[in-house]
C-alpha cells in the first residue's frame, strides 16, 4: 500500500494556512503524505532529504519568494510537480510565478478543487512511465514558438495591440498558445475557467497581461533543435482547423476541445525537440523506450489542461493502448490526424467511437478534402 | 502729445479698447461705489449682459446668474481694497447651463477710484480635474482593494479548510457516536442515554452541522465579495478590451449592494449569449455604478427616504437592468420605478456640475462620467426613456466593434 502513497510538500509563512490544509487533507491519508515548510529554504533542505511528488508553495514569503523557491526545484529537481497556491494580484509577481510553475491557484482555494488538482498531479507519472523522460518535460517552462511569432505578437503589442490580431497570432502558434491555455486553465488572472479557445483565452487576458508576460520573457521564443519547425506547425495547424470542422459536424460543443487538442496532438514531438540531450530516435519514438506522444499528453495534463485534451491527445496515434473516457473527442483527433495529411488516408478501426457510423467518416474524409484543398 | 497722427504706442486709447474687447475673459470696471464703468465683450458673453444694459448700474443689482454667496464673502461690498481672488463662482446661465467662472478683482489706485473684475470660464477644466480626481480615486481604490483582497484571502484559505475539516469531522464523529449508542443499548441504556442529554447532545447533534453549513455559506459570500471587489475596480487597465458586461454588472452589483439594498428590489434580465464586448472595465463599472446610484436616488425621491433601520418601513422600488444585443450593439438598460426626469432638464444632466441632488448626495459628476465612459471612450450612444412619477430608463448602446482606428488615433493624440 505505502509505495503507492505520494508526497505533497506545502510552504507558506502563515503556519495556521499549513495546519489547516494538514487537518482538510486528512481524510485522503491513505494515498497521500502530507509535508510541510515554512519557508523557502526549509523545503530546499526538505526536498534534499528526502523527494516528494508535488510542491505546493505561497507566492510572498520573506526571503525567499514562491517563484524564487519552484526555480530552484526546477532546477535541482526536475521531476517534482510545482504549484504556485497565492492571493497576490500583483501583476509582475503573477508573471514571474507563470515562469516557474505548472500550476496555479489562488487564495482561497475551494478545498475540492485543492484535493482534485493534488490528486489529478499525483497521478499524472502514469502517462509517461519513463522517469528520465519525466524529468526533461517538467523541467521545460514553455514549447519553443515557431520562429517569427513572438516578435510578431511584440510588434502588435508595441502597436495598435488589436485583440483580434493578438488572438489570431496566439490561436496559430502551439507554442504560445498552449502557454495562455496553461496559466487560464485556473483562476489566477480572473478568467474564467474552463475557455478552450487559445485566441479567447488571449482576449480575456488582455493585452496589459500579454505585454507583462513579454517583457518578463514568460511568452515563449523559439529554440526548438532538429526539427522543421515551420512544416511541423503547418502540419499542427491543420490537424486543428480539420479537428475543428470534424467536431462542428458531429457535436458542435467539442469545437474548442478538438481544435487545440489538433493543435497539440504533435506537440511531444516538439517538447523533446527543445529538451536538451534528445536524440532523432526520442523525439520519433524509435528507441521503444519512449513516445513522444505520452510526452505530449504528459505535459499538458502537467500544466493543468483539461483530461479530455490530454486524453485525446494521448490516444491519437495508439488509441486502443488506454481506456477512452471521452470516445468521441478521441475519435475526432486520430480522424483528425490522419486525415488532415491524407484525405484517403487508413483509419484505425480500434481508434473510433463505435459510436460513430461509416457515412460520417465519409462525410469527415469530403470535410478533410475541403479543407486541404 | 500733440501728434497729428494716432501712433499704435500701448498708449494709445483706440488700441487698449481693441485689446479689452479681443479679451475672451470678462473686464469689468466698478468706480468706488461699485457701479460698472467698463463692460467689456468677454462680460457680455460670460454673463449674458449686454453692455449698454449694465454700464451705469451697481454691478450687485444686475441679473447675473452668480452664486452671489462666495462673492459677498471674499469682497464685501464689491469694491476690495486689496488684490482678492474667488476661485469658484456658480453661474446658472439664461438656458438653464451651469458654470463656473473664477474672477480676480484688483483695486485701481489706492481703491477710491474702484477696481477692475477680471473674469474667466473655469468649467470645463475644473469638470476635467473633477473627472481626473475621481478616475485617481478609483485608481487608488483599485491598489488597495487588490492589497485588501490579499489581506483578506489568507485568513479565508485557513478559515475554509478549517471549517471543511470540521464539517467532515463531525460527520464522522456522529456516526462514531451512532455506533456506540447501539453499543451501549447493551448495557444501561438509560444511564447512557441520560448522560448525552445531560451534554445536549440531540441538539448538538442536529444544530452543528447547520452552523457549520451557515459558515462555509459566508465563506462562500465573503470570497465572492473580495472577488467582485477586485474585479470592480481592475486596477492598469485603460483601454477596451473584449469583457463579459454581464459578469461586470454582477460584480458592480455586489460592491454597491449597501447603496441600494434598503430602497430597493433589483431585477436582471441578462441575456446570457451576449459575446464579449470591448469596454474599459473600470471605467464601465462606474459607469453602471453611478446610473445604479442615480437610480436608487431618483426611487429614494418617489418613496420618500428611509433611514436602515427598518423602523418606517417605506415600500421598496425596483431597478432593472437589462442586456441584449441589437444591430451589432450591445444594450444595456438601467431602469428605475423612481420620480422620473423633468423634460425640462434631460437635455443638460449630462453637464459636468449639473445636479439636482443637494450637497454631500451628488456631486454633479456622475452622469458626466457616465458620458466620457460611454459615448467618448467607446464611441457609443446614450437614451432616456422617462415618465414624471414612474421611472426613467437609461439606455447604454456600445458598438461591438468600435472603430479601432479612431480610438487609436486619439489616443496617440492626446497620448504622446
Amino acid at each position: 500500500m505505502n509505495t503507492s502513497r505520494r508526497r505533497v510538500l506545502f510552504v507558506d509563512d502563515e503556519p495556521r494556512i499549513l495546519e489547516a490544509i494538514c487537518r482538510m487533507l486528512r481524510p485522503q491519508r491513505q494515498e497521500l503524505d502530507v509535508v510541510t515548510s515554512p519557508g523557502g529554504d526549509e523545503a530546499l533542505a526538505l526536498l534534499a532529504q528526502d523527494p516528494v511528488d508535488v510542491v505546493v508553495s505561497d507566492m510572498r514569503m520573506p526571503k525567499m519568494d514562491g517563484a524564487e523557491l519552484l526555480a530552484l526545484v526546477r532546477q535541482n529537481h526536475p521531476r517534482i510537480v510545482r504549484i504556485i497556491l497565492s492571493g497576490q494580484s500583483d501583476r509582475d509577481t503573477i508573471v514571474r510565478a507563470t515562469r516557474a510553475a505548472h500550476q496555479f491557484l489562488s487564495k482561497p482555494c475551494d478545498p475540492n478543487e485543492l484535493r482534485t488538482t493534488i490528486a489529478r498531479s499525483c497521478a499524472l507519472r502514469d502517462l509517461l512511465p519513463d522517469s528520465a523522460m519525466q524529468e526533461r518535460v517538467a523541467a521545460l517552462e514553455a514549447l519553443p514558438s515557431v520562429p517569427g511569432a513572438l516578435d510578431a505578437v511584440r510588434g502588435e503589442l508595441a502597436g495598435s495591440a488589436s485583440p483580434d490580431r493578438l488572438a489570431r497570432l496566439v490561436a496559430n502558434d502551439p507554442g504560445l498558445a498552449s502557454k495562455i491555455l496553461q496559466i487560464t486553465s485556473t483562476s489566477f488572472f480572473g478568467t474564467p475557467r474552463g475557455i478552450l479557445a487559445p485566441g479567447e483565452a488571449t482576449r480575456r487576458l488582455g493585452g496589459d497581461v500579454l505585454r507583462a508576460m513579454a517583457a518578463g520573457g514568460a511568452l515563449p521564443a523559439h529554440g526548438a533543435r532538429g526539427l522543421d519547425h515551420a512544416a511541423w506547425a503547418a502540419n499542427a495547424q491543420r490537424t486543428a482547423q480539420v479537428a475543428r470542422a470534424f467536431a462542428k459536424a458531429a457535436e458542435p460543443a467539442l469545437a474548442d476541445a478538438a481544435e487545440i487538442a489538433g493543435l497539440l496532438h504533435d506537440c511531444g514531438v516538439l517538447a523533446l525537440a527543445s529538451t536538451p540531450g534528445s536524440t532523432e530516435a526520442t523525439r520519433r519514438g524509435h528507441d521503444g523506450a519512449t513516445s513522444p506522444v505520452a510526452a505530449g499528453a504528459f505535459l499538458l495534463a502537467l500544466w493543468g489542461l483539461p483530461d479530455s485534451v490530454v486524453e485525446a491527445v494521448a490516444c491519437h496515434r495508439h488509441p486502443g493502448a488506454q481506456p477512452q473516457r471521452h470516445p468521441l473527442l478521441c475519435s475526432l483527433v486520430h480522424a483528425a490526424h490522419i486525415l488532415a495529411e491524407d484525405p484517403a488516408g487508413m483509419l484505425d478501426p480500434a481508434a473510433i467511437d463505435p459510436a460513430v457510423v461509416p457515412a460520417q467518416l465519409e462525410a469527415w474524409r469530403r470535410i478533410a478534402e475541403g479543407v486541404a484543398t | 502729445m500733440s501728434e497729428p497722427c494716432a501712433q499704435r504706442t500701448p498708449d494709445d486709447p483706440a488700441l487698449l479698447a481693441a485689446v479689452l474687447q479681443a479679451l475672451g475673459s470678462a473686464v469689468i470696471v466698478l468706480d468706488s461705489s461699485a457701479q460698472v464703468v467698463l463692460w467689456n465683450a468677454g462680460a457680455e458673453r460670460l454673463l449674458e449682459i449686454p453692455a449698454d444694459l449694465a454700464l451705469g448700474r451697481m454691478f450687485g443689482e444686475l441679473p447675473v446668474g452668480f452664486d452671489w454667496e462666495p462673492v459677498n464673502a471674499r469682497v464685501p461690498g464689491l469694491v476690495p481694497l486689496r488684490q482678492v481672488r474667488i476661485d469658484e463662482v456658480h453661474v446658472t446661465r439664461k438656458d438653464g447651463g451651469q458654470t463656473i467662472l473664477a474672477f480676480s478683482v484688483q483695486p485701481l489706485v489706492g481703491g477710491q477710484d474702484g477696481c477692475i473684475w477680471h473674469g474667466a470660464d473655469v468649467g470645463e477644466r475644473r469638470s476635467m480635474e473633477s473627472q481626473l480626481r475621481q478616475a485617481q480615486k478609483m485608481e487608488a481604490i483599485g491598489g488597495l482593494a487588490a492589497g485588501i483582497a490579499h489581506e483578506i484571502n489568507t485568513p479565508m484559505q485557513f478559515i475554509g479548510d478549517n471549517t471543511r475539516f470540521l464539517s467532515e469531522s463531525f460527520t464522522a464523529l456522529a456516526s462514531a457516536l451512532a455506533g456506540m449508542r447501539v453499543l451501549a443499548e447493551r448495557c444501561d441504556a438509560v444511564a447512557v442515554e441520560q448522560a448525552l442529554r445531560m451534554h445536549d447532545l440531540p441538539y448538538l447533534l442536529e444544530e452543528s452541522p447547520k452552523a457549520i453549513a451557515q459558515t462555509l455559506e459566508g465563506i462562500e459570500r465573503v470570497s465572492r465579495i473580495v472577488k467582485a471587489m477586485k474585479e470592480f475596480s481592475h486596477p492598469g487597465i485603460d483601454e477596451p478590451v473584449p469583457t463579459d458586461l454581464n459578469h461586470a454588472i454582477e460584480s458592480t452589483l455586489t460592491v454597491s449592494r449597501n447603496v441600494w439594498k434598503y430602497v430597493a428590489d433589483i431585477e436582471l434580465h441578462l441575456d446570457a449569449s451576449m459575446p464579449q464586448v470591448p469596454v474599459v472595465p473600470g471605467g464601465f463599472n462606474q459607469a453602471i455604478l453611478n446610473l445604479v446610484i442615480n437610480a436608487a436616488h431618483a426611487i429614494e425621491d418617489a418613496h420618500g427616504r428611509s433611514n436602515g433601520s427598518g423602523a418606517h418601513p417605506i415600500a421598496k422600488g425596483l431597478i432593472t437592468i437589462r442586456t441584449r444585443i441589437a444591430c451589432e450593439r450591445a444594450v444595456v438598460e438601467v431602469s428605475d420605478s423612481g420620480c422620473g426626469i423633468p423634460a425640462a432638464i434631460r437635455d443638460r444632466i449630462f453637464e459636468p456640475f449639473f445636479t439636482t441632488k443637494e450637497p454631500g448626495r451628488g456631486t454633479g459628476q456622475g452622469l458626466a462620467i457616465v458620458r466620457t465612459e460611454i459615448i467618448e471612450r467607446l464611441g457609443g450612444r446614450i437614451e432616456i426613456d422617462s415618465e414624471m412619477g414612474h421611472g426613467s430608463t437609461f439606455r447604454l448602446l456600445i458598438p461591438l466593434h468600435p472603430m479601432t482606428e479612431i480610438i487609436r488615433r486619439r489616443r496617440a493624440r492626446s497620448g504622446a
